[in-house]
Order: C-alpha cells, then sequence, then structure tokens
C-alpha cells in the first residue's frame, strides 16, 4: 500500500496517497530527524564516556576544593600552545554541559 | 472559562463566544492528519485537540505544519518559531527556536498503546492576513515511560491567510489517534 495521508475536509476525512512532492518532502523530514538522531546519540555517547574519562575527572577534581593557586598551576601546567589551550576550553564547555 | 463542551484551552481567558465542534475522528497508519479550514472561515479561531495519539516510530516528534493553499501544499519554509518548556522528571526544560520547518509539538513519544499522546493546539484570529500564530499544550511519555508536559507557543513569521493545518511526526507514519476541531467565533 502506497503511503497515504488522512485528509479532512468539510469535516469528512478521506485517506489519500502522498504525491511525489510530499514524498520528497517526507524522505527530507526523515533524513533531517536521523541527522539530529545522530547528532543526539553522539553527545549522549560523549557525556556517557566522560564519566570514567580518567583526564575528565582529573580536570574536575583540579577544578573541585582547589584553591586559586592550584587552579592556576594546573592552567599553566596544561596550557602550552594553543591546541592546549582550546582542550581546556573544551573540557570547560563539557562540563559545564554534563552539570547543567 | 469558555463554555462550550467543557474546552478550556490552552488560553481560556478572553473568549468573545462558546466553542462549536466542527468535527470529529480517528486517524490510523497515515503519514499525516491534514485538516482543511476553508469551509470553516466563519470562525476566528481554531481548538484541534487530539487525544490517544500514537507514533508508529519510538520517540518522533509530534510537528505541525500550515497551508495557505486550502491544504494542496504545506509550508515548510524556515518561517516557523516557537517557544515552549517541557515539565519532566521534576524539571522544567525551556528552548526557543527560530528558522524551523514546522512547529514542534509534543516531546518524543513511544510507539507504545500504553503511552499516549493528548494535547491541545488553539489557532488564532486566522480570519484575517496576519501572522499565523498558535498556542499548544501536550502531555505524553518517551520510550522509558517518563510522562512529560509540555506548554508552548508558535507560528509562522508571515502575514497570511493559514486555510489548513498538517498533524505530523518527525519520523514515521500516525500510529492510531483520534482528533477534534472546534471553532470560536
Amino acid at each position: 500500500m502506497a503511503d497515504q495521508k488522512f485528509v479532512v475536509v468539510n469535516g469528512v476525512g478521506t485517506y489519500v496517497d502522498l504525491s511525489a512532492v510530499e514524498l520528497a518532502q517526507r524522505a527530507a523530514d526523515q533524513a533531517a530527524a536521523d541527522a539530529a538522531a545522530i547528532v543526539t546519540a553522539a553527545a549522549a555517547t560523549r557525556l556517557q564516556g566522560l564519566s570514567t574519562d580518567s583526564e575528565y575527572l582529573d580536570f574536575v577534581t583540579q577544578l573541585q576544593g582547589k584553591t586559586a593557586a592550584q587552579v592556576k598551576n594546573y592552567v599553566q601546567t596544561n596550557v602550552t600552545d594553543l591546541t592546549s589551550a582550546k582542550i581546556l576550553l573544551a573540557k570547560v564547555l563539557l562540563y559545564i554541559a554534563r552539570t547543567m | 472559562v469558555d463554555g462550550a463542551v467543557g474546552v478550556t484551552g490552552p488560553t481560556g481567558l478572553g473568549a468573545t463566544s462558546a466553542w462549536v465542534l466542527l468535527a470529529t475522528g480517528s486517524v490510523a497508519a497515515a503519514a499525516t492528519l491534514d485538516i482543511v479550514l476553508t469551509s470553516y472561515t466563519a470562525y476566528r479561531d481554531i481548538l484541534f485537540v487530539l487525544t490517544n495519539w500514537i507514533p508508529a516510530t519510538n520517540s518522533a516528534l509530534l510537528n505541525m505544519r500550515f497551508s495557505t493553499d486550502g491544504g494542496a501544499t504545506y509550508l515548510t519554509a524556515t518561517s516557523y518559531y516557537y517557544d515552549y518548556a517541557t515539565i519532566a522528571n521534576a524539571a522544567i526544560s525551556p528552548i526557543d527556536s527560530t528558522g524551523q520547518t514546522e512547529i514542534a509539538l509534543a516531546a518524543a513519544s513511544a510507539a507504545a498503546a500504553t503511552r499516549k499522546t493528548t494535547g491541545e493546539v488553539l489557532l488564532f484570529a486566522r480570519k484575517t492576513a496576519e501572522v499565523t500564530q498558535v498556542t499548544y499544550n501536550f502531555t505524553s511519555a518517551n520510550a522509558l515511560g517518563q510522562n512529560q508536559y509540555r506548554i508552548g507557543r508558535g507560528g509562522y513569521d508571515v502575514a497570511q491567510d493559514t486555510d489548513a493545518a498538517r498533524f505530523l511526526y518527525s519520523s514515521g507514519n500516525i500510529a492510531s489517534g483520534d482528533y477534534e476541531i472546534l471553532g470560536r467565533l
């Protein structure tokens, strides 16, 4: 059976086959939904993995219950160039996302 | 309070007249539910009551689109917007979204007969060429059985005469569901 829609006109409902345009739109909608699901699943997996990520746990430990000097030392030790700065900022973002 | 048939609606205050039941029915195994409103031009506001809806695909999202040609085509441009808050697990999660291709009505719904989605959409002032606006509220349950309640507002950011509405899931068919259409002068 072809894909159908249920159309209510003047209060009366009828099943009608989807047109070629509607089938194409439906495929586009499905592709968008699939893409959104992949992003959501990837983010969920990433967050799930963080709970056992030793590097992430060390980062959180450094931020929690430390003195300003220790935090400064942690940053100075781990930020040596642009790449390491970006990595640390990414960790901060993930930390915020995980604790929201 | 709006009076007729016990309808409260998302924005029951300020009603100008009682609601009139225009049509009622059921839909099953269909890609969309399209409701053509050209025969209801006398009614300024339209209330869609959707009860016991189930998607064919697990975790599908219930969405809405508008038409300005009596349902021949439905608008899919990125001119839809919506704001909503979903209440679940003792937390409220707000969303503010623009540039969308549809209005997101209900949270991810389980494809299970025991976890149905029920709610209503109030379409305002469609007798004149204005930005089409709706308010809505839906209760649903996700695949984990967690209950969710969503209340929101949305629209299509173009002045137009909206004369048909389409309800569809983000993925797959409407497995089953009932609908009522009410009008208010």
